[in-house]
Formats: structure tokens, sequence, C-alpha cells
């Protein structure tokens, strides 16, 4: 598994400032910008930061789908994006 | 770290894709109040029954002594509308992650002062001195929010989208399929190049202003498409920095209340017919709450002043261009914006591959609800010839849902004013500004031509 975490690493050219998955096991389904500490998505969160977003639309909105901001790269990102710099969100025990 | 990262604390991820969508987003729950209303209301007339006790609205009234009278005898017809919509808002925000203690002091405001508007608007006087309900709304709602005495708790109350979504749902009920069937495929060509258009001048407007192409994509669809939410979905579609969605909310909004107000101006200078009037609000307004209230206004003017047709026609109109036409663009932009930026744009750290699932997981679902209301009440009325549509259906069922959905609208509308703090919007920059205006300018030029010339015939003869 830990040969199979690394090889996987290296082919997605992960550098050596991204830090670890939260577990080596993580699927990598889960190594997508919804797993990863950087990501914020909280519909509720998001209205109470971007001024005028609840004015004339909504967090909770379809439209939205599960984007959200990444605060590494301050940029908006799908739930499903990926980038060399995920960090899996700690797992709770 | 900013103020708005602060806030920010980093709650657990939830997918709202997939089954999970039919309890965790608001459309959905706009769809089971919406279309719940109306099976009952169906079920009821069936039985010889009404939901005219529940959808209490406040009478025509000439003096003080004779409202008063009125109130009076309503008061818990009043009681069991307020409990009702209470427990209907309560049970589909709880369910979004919302607090129901948060909710229902706010909501106690909400109905209070959408009591008052609509009395207000009710005065037979009202019409002489343009206290149309939606405006009047809104011009209260920004009086309160920007005089800074509102508490920010009682946002809680003031769900702007969910009350839209859910009169619109209702809104289908009053709408024929025939019509819809009918006029549709118009608005859908209309929409369409109204919103190739608008996004077209925006973008290359910010481009030859030097703007980045992901901020001038977002403010692209926030002008062709739906506002906000168009702006927003784009945003993650095409990966934009942090600070251009808010810029796009910010001149959104601002050009958003300007055309409530100044649309229905322009088009009562013009006599414009009430179904014309609405296609072009339809066309040329940025978000369905905002763009309901200006044609709500003018349909109150309908009938009035040399305005010819009738309030149901600029509604009508106006849900036809802007919630059957230009909303359902949204998915297929950041569909097609999301293959453009990952192919023809610079690449970037992070990534996705575009899926086409992306069109139906942005599609606004409320419309569904919307075109099923509108399928529900055409069966259901089936047999009535129109003089006994007008006669039964009209008062037994159209009619109490008609004003249900007045009353959603109004605490829509109210919202709409009570959210929106301009000290607070995010600085847009000039230039931005001008770009988006520059739209603006093409697509009200464009929506009058298309509304009142073009497709003119269609709009002014909506009938049932």
């Amino acid at each position: 598994m830990r040969l199979w975490t690394k090889l996987w690493r290296q082919r997605r050219g992960r550098s050596a400032e991204a830090a670890r998955p939260a577990r080596a096991d993580t699927p990598r389904a889960r190594l997508v910008c919804s797993g990863c500490v950087h990501f914020r998505n909280d519909p509720a969160e998001m209205e109470a930061a971007i001024p005028g977003f609840a004015s004339l639309s909504s967090g909770f909105a379809s439209v939205r789908g599960d984007d959200g901001l990444c605060l590494k790269h301050d940029r908006w990102v799908a739930a499903r994006s990926s980038c060399r710099f995920f960090r899996g969100r700690p797992t709770r025990s | 770290m900013s103020t708005a990262d602060a806030k920010l604390n980093g709650s657990p991820v939830q997918s709202t894709v997939g089954w999970r969508e039919l309890w965790l987003k608001e459309d959905w729950w706009a769809i089971y109040l919406g279309l719940g209303l109306v099976i009952v209301g169906v079920v009821l007339f069936a039985n010889g029954s009404s939901l005219k006790w529940l959808a209490v609205t406040p009478a025509k009234w000439s003096s003080l002594p004779q409202l008063f009278d009125n109130l009076a005898n309503d008061w818990l017809r009043y009681l069991a509308q307020l409990v009702f919509w209470i427990a209907a808002f309560s049970a589909a925000l709880s369910a979004l992650g919302h607090k129901a203690r948060d909710f229902v002091p706010a909501f106690l405001v909400l109905y209070a002062l959408s009591f008052v508007v609509f009395v207000a608007g009710q005065w037979r006087e009202a019409f002489r001195y343009n206290l149309e309900p939606p405006l009047l709304a809104l011009a209260i709602g920004l009086f309160i929010a920007n005089g800074g005495a509102l508490p920010r708790w009682l946002d809680a109350g003031f769900r702007v989208e969910l009350y839209v979504k859910t009169g619109i749902v209702v809104l289908g009920a009053t709408l024929p399929l025939t019509l819809l069937i009918w006029a549709g495929p118009v608005a859908i060509l209309q929409a369409s190049i109204v919103s190739i258009v608008t996004f077209l001048v925006i973008f290359w407007t910010a481009r030859w202003m030097a703007i980045d192409r992901r901020l001038a994509a977002v403010l692209g669809v926030g002008g062709a498409v739906c506002g906000v939410s168009a702006a927003i979905a784009v945003a993650g579609a095409v990966g934009a920095k942090k600070g251009d969605a808010p810029t796009a909310i910010t001149t959104v909004i601002l050009w958003a209340i300007v055309m409530i107000f100044a649309l229905p101006i322009a088009s009562h200078l013009m006599h414009l017919p009430a179904g014309i009037a609405g296609a072009w609000i339809g066309t040329s307004e940025f978000a369905d709450a905002a763009g309901l209230a200006a044609a709500e206004a003018y349909g109150q003017i309908a009938g009035h002043d040399g305005v010819a047709g009738t309030a149901d026609q600029s509604v009508w109109a106006f849900t036809l261009m802007k919630v059957v036409g230009r909303d359902v663009w949204i998915g297929i932009w950041a569909f097609v914006l999301a293959v453009v930026a990952t192919t023809r744009w610079d690449r970037q750290e992070t990534g996705i591959r575009p899926n086409p699932a992306e069109i139906w997981w942005r599609f606004p679902k409320f419309v569904i609800g919307f075109l099923l209301a509108s399928i529900i009440i055409t069966i259901a009325a089936r047999n009535y010839s129109m003089s006994n549509y007008n006669k039964v259906v009209v008062p037994g069922l159209v009619g109490p849902l008609k004003d249900l959905r007045s009353w959603a609208f109004i605490f829509c509308f109210l919202s709409i004013g009570l959210t929106t703090r301009f000290r607070d919007l995010a600085r847009a920059g000039i230039k931005p500004f001008l770009a988006f205006s520059t739209g603006v300018l093409v697509n009200v030029i464009l929506g009058f031509v298309l509304s009142a010339v073009v497709f003119a015939s269609y709009w002014e003869s909506l009938t049932r």
C-alpha cells in the first residue's frame, strides 16, 4: 500500500512542500478538494463571508453545486477539483 | 487572515450532489413546500373545500374604521397563516442546517412588516401615490437595512431565495400548461439571443479593458443569465479568484436594484402592455427575485393609466422569459466555460476535468416544481369550460394559491431590501463596473427590441 501511495504521489507530481494526506490508505477518490483542509464550502459560512451573497442568491441553491473556496490558492473551485497541494482533513478517532 | 476568511471556519464538507441534494438544497425544499400547497389545494377543492380560509390577505380599504373592522374579523386566520408559514419554512430551513430558534423571531418581524406592506398596498388611494407593494417592500427593507437599526441575527429570517422559489413553484399553478407550450419556445429563443449577446458584450469589453478572463467570464454570466447565482456557479467552474465573485455580486446587486425601479417606470412612460413589459423585465433584469418585484409592480399598474393587459400577463411573461428562458442556461454556461477554461486558457494549479453532468447538477431544480404545478392544475381543471373555470376553479383553487404566492413574494421583496447593506458590499472597481454596465446597456436595448417589436405579438396576447 505504501508503495502504491508513493507511486501515485510521483505520478501526480506532488511536491515536497505538499503535506501528507491524513491517512495513507485514503482512497484516491477522496484526494480532491472536498477532502482538503484548505477547502471551504459550508453554505451558511459562505453566505456570512461573502458580502451580498444572500441578497439575491443563496449558498443553498442547486446552481452552486458543491463549489467552494480554496484558501491555499484563493480561488473558487469545484469540490471534485484536485491539485498537488492537497492536504487531507484530520480524521476523527 | 481577512475578516471574510475568519468566517470560513471549516465546517465539515458535505457533498450535496446526487440524492443528498433532495434534502440539502433549497430548490428541492421550495418544490416540497410549493407543490405541497398545490396538491393540498387540489385535494381540498376536489372534496368541496378550499385553502381560502388560510390564504387570507388584507381586503381593499378606504378608511381606517373599515380597515380595523376587516382585521378584527380575520385575526384568527392571520394567526393560523403565520403558524403555517413558520412551521413550513422552519421545517425546510432546519433540514438545510439552520436553527429554528434563530429563524422564528426573525420571521415574526418579517411577517409583521409584510402585513404592513400588504395593508398599505390595499389602500384604495395607493395607486395614486405609487405604493405598489413590491416597490414599497423593497424601499422599506433598504431603508431599515441601511439605516443601521437592523441587528444581524435577524438575517436568519430573510431567506430571499427560499421565498422566491416557493412563490415561483406556486405561480406555476396559475400558469396554464397550454400557455407554457405556446410561449415557452419563444421565451427560450429570446433568452438565448439575449444571453449570448450580453455575455459576449460584457466579456469582450472586460477583456478590452485588460480584465482577467476569469473575472470577465464571471461578470458576463452575471449579466447574461441569472445574476449572483450564475456568477457563483461560473466562478467555481472556471476557477476564478476569490475576489471575482464578490466583485460580480456588487455590480449585479447595484444594477438589479436600479432596474427594479427603472424598468417599470420606463415601461409606464411608454405605456407598454403588461405582457410586453413583463417580457422586457424578464430579459433585462439580473435576478429572479428582483425581476419579480419589478414585474409584480408593473402588474399593479396594468389596466390603469393607459396600460393595457392584466397583472397576470406581466408576471407570466416575466416568468416565462426569466425562469423558463434564462435560468436554465446556468448549467450549460458553467460546463462550456469550464471546458474553455481547462482547454484554452492558461493552465492553473487547481484543475478539474469538465463533466457534462454539471448541466444537471447546476440546473435550477425549482423550475421542475414550477412545471409540475402547472401540469397538476391543468389536469385538475381539464373538465371546466372557461366560464366555469373563472366561476369555480379560480375562487376555489387558483385564487387562494395566488394569495399565498403573494405572501411568499412579499416576504422575498422585503428580504431583498433587508439583506442589502450597501456599505458591506465589496468594492467592485471602476473597470468591472463599466464592463458590466456596457452589457446592461446592450441588454436593455436588445431586450426592448425583442420584447416590444420582434416578439411583441406573443407577449401582448398571453391569455389563458
